[in-house]
């Protein structure tokens, strides 16, 4: 008997259907970029429960932070390998938010309330904290990562390692003022509106503090260097006379604004933010980088690293370094982020073991809120979670300067090698 | 001004490359190539590899580039051929958006967010134009754009294999049935534009992020200079590149600078309205 025409169709409707069902779940499995690691495959040294951990990065469509994901698993890695923490293994699992709020959204619910994460480590993202602040703060999630908007200074249950674009520019503007002493300064920063108010009043606040330096600010210019060539805006501070120039940008973008000061003829320094150190900058930039290479008036490329550069002699920072050579995890200022915030979290969680129930989000929250303060080796000050409405973390960088092809700690810094702010800064107006 | 103006030549040089490929594609081949940007970044990243693995100097790796991206182009053109020779101008230039999201993906791999040095035969000189260095690459790279336009344009009309390319894209069954080699031309022009968005995305490498979706971007400007031309005319294309890459300079600096990639877009609107105003205002007469 043959199958009627119409049953046919049938069938093959419900065969199209079941596979359109298979691809999308495939898909959406695929989707959000997530991908576990951290040993929980090794066997947990004692048959306890693991301990849930995950990270919310923008890895693509913004800036280049995706090396903070193999920082982290680095740490946790060698953690595992040690036994893990009171002999529980960390579950590390990570996503891509590529720099999206519903992305992000997305994510943090999936690991929080399907995948049960007790707590975000290692976030670093443009859309997380403006987006999860709250969901994290109902959900008893802390959040220890590299805060690159003000909300991620300014939230109860998340601690930013690194000092962050705003103590950052604080302390870049104290070590340009106090020891480089530029007689024209022209700013070149990222073109982003959520941002620029707080910086605002930042400025304004230090120049209040500080008589006179107002005078030698020339202008700022404002670019989304991701897609543009840096080539105007150097031009631009060169009619202006600018002797030094503030950058506000990663590694890859100050390589190509120092190139594009020689071809326009820019005779001036170069300062940006921790965001700008990679050790593969001064072979990069070769003799560019060294002082004098554009003229008279450069005196070198400096960064203000919110972390210890990678060549400290530290010995956590060594034991960092020599794990990332092995592990082939490079080295710069977000893979850094990436370790300090595990070596944090665990630091913690290791105190707070014996009290507190360390596999589960409120156990986990409490033992960062009552941690003592951790002197990670890489931070101008120890890092200590608390009970604060707000954390505003590392107040401090490293100023780093290049000489004979490598970082060198950059002298007269205000606390050893270190230029902190005294203090805390202003808190943001709304 | 003048000397954010002269700034514009470094990208203006490169929008003006590739917006003359661009023109000539859709004109040969009927396709608006989106991934002309992207296809030469991943040429370009040839000569980091080359550099890396094979420890070449600057003038074998760049060659080795070029060579490589025209080999991409060949390659694509291979697969254009074979698929969609009578395809839709649209499903083609459909696809490749997709080849653009794949070559992002590769490059992507390749340039990881670390800082290279690229191997750059311009380097260093640079000529001073009304107090203002301008590096002698983006110059020769906007001369020889405007040489390529009206060069190619040349070639089209006087020569044997620029008419047979001519009949192709008038009639490609056509041409195909009189015994033009229809898949051989269509590979040569992939294979010809993108070693020559190669050599472009090259002379403008050491001033750009090497962040491999801004390289692929390129091709966005590129497009509103080839819409000046009309799609049609690769001079004007070639000039409206340099044009755009100019205002974009000046627009940059200034209070307006969020507002630089629009500049692109602005330019064509107004150059549409202008060119259009005859039609408009008789018909309100």
């Amino acid at each position: 008997m043959s199958t009627s025409p119409r049953r046919s169709i049938m069938r093959r409707s419900l065969t199209l259907a079941a596979a359109a069902a298979i691809a999308l779940a495939a898909s959406a499995c695929a989707s959000s970029s997530s991908s576990s690691s951290g040993g929980s495959a090794g066997g947990a040294a004692s048959g306890s429960a693991p301990i849930k951990v995950a990270q919310i990065t923008t890895i693509s469509g913004g800036y280049p932070f995706g090396a903070v994901v193999p920082g982290t698993q680095a740490y946790f890695k060698m953690i595992n390998a040690q036994g893990g923490v009171d002999g529980h293994q960390i579950q590390f699992v990570y996503g891509d938010d590529k720099g999206t709020a519903s992305q992000a959204a997305e994510l943090a619910r999936l690991y929080v309330l399907q995948d049960h994460a007790v707590a975000m480590v290692g976030n670093t993202s443009l859309a997380d904290c403006n987006t999860n602040a709250s969901f994290y703060a109902a959900q008893d999630i802390a959040v220890i990562g590299g805060g690159t908007e003000p909300l991620c200074f300014t939230q109860p249950n998340w601690y930013p390692v690194n000092a962050g674009p705003y103590y950052g520019k604080v302390v870049q503007w104290q070590y340009t003022t106090r020891v480089l002493k530029p007689t024209t300064v022209c700013e070149i920063e990222q073109n982003d509106p959520t941002s620029i108010p707080y910086y605002n009043q930042l400025r304004t606040w230090f120049e209040a503090q500080n008589p006179g330096v107002a005078a030698t600010f020339k202008e700022i210019t404002y670019t989304n260097d991701a897609t543009q060539n840096p080539t105007p805006a150097v031009a631009h501070a060169k009619a202006l006379g600018c002797d030094l120039v503030e950058l506000s940008t990663v590694a890859p973008n100050m390589v190509a604004f120092i190139n594009a000061a020689k071809s326009v003829g820019l005779d001036a320094t170069f300062i940006t933010l921790g965001s700008g150190y990679d050790t593969s900058v001064p072979a990069t930039l070769g003799a560019l980088g060294d002082p004098g290479a554009l003229g008279p008036n450069d005196k070198g490329v400096f960064v203000g690293a919110e972390l210890a550069a990678v060549n400290s002699a530290n010995p956590q920072v060594q034991l960092m370094a020599k794990t990332f050579k092995t592990d082939g995890v490079p080295a710069n200022f977000w893979s850094e982020i990436g370790w300090v915030s595990a070596a944090m979290f665990v630091s913690a969680l290791k105190e707070g073991a014996a009290h507190y129930n360390i596999t589960t989000a409120s156990g986990v929250l409490q033992a960062l809120r009552n941690m003592s303060p951790y002197n990670s080796g890489f931070a101008a000050n120890p890092m200590q979670f608390g009970t604060g409405n707000s954390h505003p973390g590392n107040r401090g960088s490293q100023m780093l300067l290049i000489q004979n092809g490598t970082w060198v700690v950059a002298p007269d810094q205000n606390d050893g090698s270190y230029e902190v702010v005294n203090g805390l800064l202003p808190t943001a107006k709304s | 001004m003048v000397a954010e103006m002269l700034a514009g030549l470094v990208s203006g040089g490169v929008y003006a490359a590739l917006a003359v490929c661009i023109v000539l594609m859709y004109q040969m081949l009927g396709v608006v190539n989106f991934a002309l940007g992207a296809m030469g970044g991943l040429g370009a990243c040839m000569s980091l590899l080359c550099v890396r693995w094979f420890g070449l100097g600057p003038v074998p790796s760049t060659l080795a580039a070029v060579a490589c991206g025209a080999i991409i182009g060949i390659v694509l053109g291979l697969l254009m051929a074979r698929y969609f020779l009578e395809a839709s101008v649209e499903l083609r230039t459909t696809v490749t958006i997709a080849i653009t999201v794949g070559i992002i993906a590769v490059g992507d791999r390749i340039l990881d967010g670390a800082t290279y040095s690229f191997p750059n035969l311009f380097a260093g000189p640079s000529i001073e134009i009304f107090g203002t260095g301008v590096p002698v690459g983006s110059l020769i790279e906007v001369a020889a754009a405007l040489l390529l336009a009206v060069g190619v344009q040349v070639f089209l009309r006087r020569t044997h294999l620029g008419a047979q390319m001519r009949a192709m894209s008038e009639r490609p069954i056509t041409a195909g049935l009189l015994g033009i080699r229809v898949r051989t031309l269509t590979v040569m022009v992939w294979g010809f534009a993108s070693a020559v968005a190669t050599i472009a995305v090259m002379v403008v490498l050491p001033t750009s992020t090497t962040s491999f979706p801004s390289l692929a971007y390129l091709v966005v400007f590129a497009l509103g200079a080839a819409l000046l031309g009309l799609m049609r005319n690769m001079v004007i294309a070639a000039v409206g590149g340099v044009l755009i890459g100019m205002l974009q300079s000046i627009v940059q600096p200034s209070a307006i600078g969020r507002y630089t990639e629009a500049v692109p877009f602005v330019v064509i609107v107004l150059v549409m309205v202008w060119w259009r105003r005859r039609d408009v205002w008789s018909e309100a007469r």
